[in-house]
């Protein structure tokens, strides 16, 4: 890792002097195993920049604070398509971005990581051995199997290397895909529940969800100026929108249903809400299902450049009489 | 406001009965529904009516809206594929309305809960059908509790 992270300081120090005015990628946490986003607009800043894997932001949504500036972000395979998607949203000017793409050996899970060393690691170096990764510390090495303690989202993952970038930053990777890895498992068992079941299932979820909206917040598709969820009425008017600010089931149920909704079809698989959400709630197993049914009844979801609900097909299935 | 509201009938206090709301959109199936009253077919009294301009523009937080307050079924009818006063506005919602059905069915609730149906404005005894098939299905499957506020 240690090339790639030389690699990209040089890169990111070029694209600094010839005119990018912001290079977003990332720098070392403030916890153990951990990684921010690092925003550069100096030369100096450079050398705060790493590359391990513990990167597992998405940092493409910040270019929407960005829009009007020349700006390079670091992309991982999974980042890339969020671009396409704000840009065929009008949101973004391909043409002001610079996609800086890091091939991908898979994001490390930091809770079954912390679960397993201890909460006081203190990690000098990482290494991608292909199936493995070595971490060294002070005292030592470990061997951390990828089948164990990838995220999930990174188990099936066959977009390791990021395509359609302007710069790559070190070789192409294999994919770490697991082939006994199934995602549809736990969305089969789910959909194998009787109703009353599956009401239970995700009553528990939406249940604890504090609607922080921060699934809402971190996902490129969720990019509406003004949200459905906070139109900006006076509180006389309060009771006129779609869900009160109190706690209760059927709000946040009406919630999850609708933000999932909404970005059917648009969903880039980044897993970002399901990684910032507090009270880990499995927002990608709505999100997966919803994308497969896409797919399974429209045929390619990103045919359409808005999402497969812009659009429709006298051919469609009509499943109503 | 509730479906609730106004729904006691006389002598039968206790009885359950289905609350159905259905959204018809005003060219085909709104004028269905009055073909029917017109021809003095006889359907249920379960449905509460609302007119909506076109089947597209029943916006799926409406049908989660209703379920929230109530409903036990939500029923949304527009024209034949085809046939749409706005050209193309119901394809729209046969999409939509396709696979929302299937994240309601993910998430808990019967796929009898939602029906989509095509109603033109010449079908009012397909319309009392459609009521009378739905009000026997929901009767079977008793109140919907998912989503439901204050149950």
């Amino acid at each position: 890792m240690k090339e790639i992270t030389e690699f990209l300081r040089r890169e990111a120090a070029r694209l600094l002097s010839e005119g990018v005015e912001l290079f977003i990628g990332y720098g070392a946490g403030t916890r153990p195993v951990s990684a921010r986003p690092l925003f550069a607009t100096k030369l100096e800043e450079v050398a705060e920049l790493v590359f391990n894997p513990f990167c597992v932001h998405n940092l493409v949504k910040y270019l929407l604070r960005h829009a009007d500036r020349k700006v390079a972000v670091v992309v991982k395979g999974c980042d890339r398509p969020a671009v396409d998607r704000l840009v065929a949203e009008r949101h973004l000017d391909r043409g002001r971005i610079t996609l800086v793409g890091i091939p991908c050996g898979g994001m490390l899970a930091r809770e079954r990581l912390l679960a397993e060393l201890g909460p006081r690691l203190h990690i000098e170096a990482v290494e991608d051995r292909g199936s493995s990764f070595t971490l060294r510390f002070p005292g030592g090495e470990h061997t951390l199997e990828k089948k164990k303690y990838l995220m999930e989202k990174c188990l099936g993952c066959t977009r390791n290397n990021p395509a359609g970038v302007d710069v790559v930053i070190g070789k192409e990777v294999l994919p770490v895909a697991d082939p006994e890895h199934d995602p549809f498992k736990e969305i089969r068992e789910i959909e194998a529940l009787p109703a009353l079941e599956r009401a239970a299932f995700w009553e528990k979820f939406f249940g604890r969800c504090l609607r922080c909206y921060a699934c809402r917040e971190v996902c490129p598709a969720c990019s509406c100026t003004e949200c459905a969820f906070e139109q900006a009425v006076p509180g006389w008017q309060q009771g006129a929108t779609w869900v009160s600010k109190a706690k209760s089931l059927p709000d946040n149920y009406h919630y999850h249903l609708i933000r999932a909704f909404h970005v059917a079809g648009r969903c880039t698989g980044c897993a970002e809400c399901e990684r910032v959400c507090p009270v880990g709630i499995p927002l990608m197993l709505i999100n997966r299902k919803l994308a497969a049914e896409t797919t399974a009844l429209f045929g390619e979801a990103m045919d359409d450049p808005c999402g497969a609900l812009c659009a429709y097909s006298v051919a469609d299935p009509d499943e109503f009489e | 406001m509730s479906v609730e509201d106004g729904v006691k009938r006389e002598g039968e206090k206790n009885a359950w009965e289905p609350r159905i709301v259905a959204f018809l959109c005003n060219w085909c199936s709104y004028a269905g529904a009055d073909l029917a009253g017109v021809s003095r077919l006889k359907y249920p009294a379960n449905v509460r009516i609302i007119r909506v301009p076109c089947s597209s523009r029943v916006n799926p937080q409406f049908i989660l809206r209703a379920f929230q307050r109530g409903a036990d079924g939500v029923l949304v009818a527009g024209c034949h594929p085809g046939d749409c006063h706005y050209v193309t506005g119901n394809y729209f919602t046969r999409r939509r309305l396709a696979l929302f059905k299937r994240l309601l069915e993910f998430t808990g609730f019967m796929p009898e809960r939602l029906k989509v149906r095509w109603v033109s404005a010449a079908e009012g005894s397909r319309f009392a059908e459609t009521v009378k098939e739905m009000v026997e299905e929901l009767k079977d499957l008793g109140p919907n509790l998912v989503m439901r506020e204050g149950r």
